[in-house]
């Protein structure tokens, strides 16, 4: 069993990585935080994603005419590329978003922004509903 | 932030007004929920002191309360009285930050057990290594020209991928201007005086870190690298080059509008590229881009330029989104 966990240790850190995450995203009421642990979560993706294309003994996928060598999986990589690029884009606008909430509500706290939105308009209940 | 504001019978106001002791009076005709009236004032409580657990509020505030309770002249004592008794909402909280752990840490078992299940660390035989991956390794070079597989499976085989990655770049960087640019205040008149070592120090390393970033782009087919990884650093170049000549000289190497017309052209020659490409490639048509030999800095065909046109979109849209949100800090 601990021979396991040690040969698997890269998948668990993922996972335990990706659980911090998303207990940031449950648990903190900033939003600044709740950011903090999407990215936390897109990290964890990417290193389970760069783990799975290891291959044992496997040197990185540059190929080189001098000898034969055995390479890491090449897919993998191009996954992580593209995942990092999104989660960039994906970051700045929630940072976009969280300003202009800022600036209206003058709070980062979901509650208070909930609770503000809700007095300024009383219609929408359904606001109510969402909040625990 | 006032003029939006209703007047001042709104609930929140008074509620406000209640929290802060003003004025009491308001507070006669209108029954206040229990609960509502304890979230503002611990969040009014939260504000003042950070990171104080809700239990020690509690008996803090309690505390205050009994000693109220001698002042006879304090007004606010007979409305406190009323959110004394716990509302639904403390224990609501309290429910969900436990549920919430409980998801999280069985959520972590359950995938932590599934992860022991999965093909080995490393395993060369794992069935992640299928023959799309044999094939990429095998041929790559022959068909691409790439020394560097990555490159040539991300910009040759899945080149619609990364065009498409590279719209959302683009279309990222323009939801952000759109939702930072209303705020544009006439900024600049600031002069912020850079900082002496960060000043001296810029200046030493600002030309290395441009060099880099265009040697890691235009490598990109024969090391490591490539378009996103060269175009970060180039866009680190640009902040640091903001940091040094201030907002205002580089916004006038680099507007706005420059910038968005490079993105666009640069989007638009990757999408001519590979358009020819594959036109020509799927109607056997035969007009194919010379590959050159593997290794050498002009070869692989379509690689490096499209290479440098990712750089380029990366690069414009880092630099962007700094100059948004430097423009709202201020």
């Amino acid at each position: 069993m601990l021979e396991l966990i040690v040969q698997q240790r890269y998948y668990i850190g993922a996972v335990i990585l990706f659980t911090i995450g998303l207990a940031t995203l449950f648990l903190h009421r900033n939003l600044i935080k709740k950011i903090i642990g999407l990215n936390l979560m897109d990290t964890a993706v990417f290193l389970f994603l760069a783990s799975m294309g290891y291959v044992e003994g496997g040197t990185a996928p540059i190929f080189s005419f001098a000898a034969e060598r055995a390479y890491i999986n090449p897919v993998p990589g191009g996954l992580v590329l593209t995942g990092i690029v999104v989660a960039v884009s994906t970051t700045a606008v929630f940072l976009a978003l969280t300003c202009r909430l800022y600036e209206k509500y003058r709070s980062l706290d979901l509650d208070v922004i909930l609770m503000r939105a809700r007095e300024r308009h009383p219609g929408t209940e359904h606001a109510q509903n969402t909040q625990v | 932030m006032k003029d939006d504001r209703p007047e001042n019978n709104s609930t929140f106001e008074r509620l406000m007004q209640w929290a802060k002791a003003e004025d009491p009076s308001l507070l006669q005709e209108e029954p206040v929920d229990p609960d509502h009236a304890e979230l503002v004032a611990y969040l009014e409580y939260l504000k003042k002191n950070e990171s104080v657990s809700f239990e020690e509020y509690r008996r803090e505030t309690s505390g205050e309360k009994s000693e109220h309770g001698h002042g006879a002249e304090e007004p606010a004592a007979p409305a406190r009285k009323k959110h004394r008794k716990p509302g639904t909402l403390r224990r609501a909280i309290r429910v969900y930050r436990v549920l919430a752990v409980l998801i999280v840490a069985a959520l972590m078992c359950a995938l932590i057990a599934t992860v022991l299940y999965m093909p080995a660390f490393g395993d060369p035989d794992s069935p992640m290594i299928n023959s799309v991956v044999d094939r990429y390794i095998d041929k790559g070079v022959e068909e691409t020209g790439a020394v560097n597989l990555v490159a040539g499976m991300i910009l040759d085989y899945r080149a619609f991928d990364t065009f498409g990655e590279s719209t959302v770049l683009f279309a990222a960087a323009m939801s952000t201007v759109l939702l930072m640019r209303r705020s544009k205040r006439a900024c600049g008149h600031v002069a912020r005086e850079t900082d002496f070592i960060l000043n001296r120090m810029g200046r030493i390393i600002l030309p290395a870190v441009f060099v880099y970033g265009i040697y890691v782009v235009l490598n990109g087919h024969i090391s490591p690298g490539g378009g996103f990884s060269g175009g970060t650093v180039l866009g680190c170049g640009f902040i640091l080059g903001a940091l040094l000549l201030g907002e205002e000289r580089m916004n006038d190497i680099l507007t706005p509008d420059r910038l968005t017309k490079l993105t666009v052209g640069c989007l638009l020659a990757y999408g001519a590229m590979k358009g020819y490409s594959f036109f020509t490639g799927a109607n056997h048509v035969g007009w194919e881009i010379p590959k050159g030999t593997p290794g050498d800095i002009i070869s692989a065909g379509f690689i490096l330029p499209l290479n440098i046109c990712v750089g380029i979109i990366v690069a414009c849209t880092m630099y962007t989104f700094y100059t948004l949100f430097v423009q709202k800090e201020e």
